[in-house]
């Protein structure tokens, strides 16, 4: 464990923080923690605020892990799908802060919440895996079919476009954008 | 109060029991075809191309 995800809670809220001072990239103890924190949420029956650290919400999976050979990317792969299955599932909502960037898995995890308040400025969302060199997974291309918009799916999924805040409002990672306190 | 606690506020007004099931109806659809992809996955290299 690497406490980097902090758990507060305040009447009937939960707020759930990551902050691995870097880009919030998703390793398997990122998840572990992220899960053992939303465990803390559920059985308090509480609405879940989840959000990340100044100007950067989450980059997507560890890269480094994702070098790894194909054993520890299917194992990756599958803990952060289980994540996202988990905030789609999740029985209480889920409300994304997205204090900043979130790329590739960090956006699947916007399309699995219950709603997701962007900031303004110069903030990027947006799955890159094809220009990085990856084929999307199927999982992701059910849930970005599921949650996009239609005009953006293939911008999105295929052409790995890079949005804007306000792009990203259209394309639906968004559901309200804000002055950059959230 | 920040724009996502006011949010949240908002949501927790909600009736939970009525949420968590329409909630898992509305994903129903969904879920099952990410068991379906989840299974491709596993056999799949995202880096080759397949």
């Amino acid at each position: 464990m690497t406490n980097s995800v902090t758990y507060t809670s305040t009447n009937g809220i939960a707020t759930i923080t990551m902050d691995d001072g870097k880009v919030n990239a998703l390793s398997n103890d990122m998840l572990d923690e992220l899960n053992a924190a939303f465990d803390k949420a559920e059985n308090a029956g509480e609405v879940v605020i989840f959000t990340g650290r100044t100007s950067m919400f989450c980059a997507g999976f560890d890269l480094s892990i994702m070098m790894q050979g194909q054993e520890k990317v299917l194992a990756l792969l599958a803990k952060g799908g289980a994540f996202s299955r988990r905030i789609l599932t999740f029985p209480t909502p889920v409300i994304c802060a997205v204090s900043g960037h979130a790329m590739a898995m960090a956006a699947l995890v916007l399309l699995s919440s219950d709603y997701c308040i962007g900031i303004e400025g110069k903030v990027k969302t947006g799955m890159n895996e094809v220009a990085i060199g990856m084929t999307m997974p199927q999982a992701g291309i059910e849930i970005a079919n599921a949650h996009l918009t239609a005009p953006f799916f293939r911008r999105v999924i295929n052409n790995a476009e890079v949005l804007s805040p306000e792009t990203a409002l259209a394309a639906g990672f968004l559901h309200s954008i804000v002055a950059p306190k959230i | 109060m920040t724009v996502a606690q006011n949010k949240a506020e908002q949501m927790r007004k909600l009736d939970m029991t009525a949420f968590a099931a329409t909630k898992m109806k509305s994903v129903r659809p969904l879920l099952d075809k990410l068991q379906l992809a989840v299974e491709a996955d596993k056999k799949s290299n995202i880096f080759q191309g397949t």
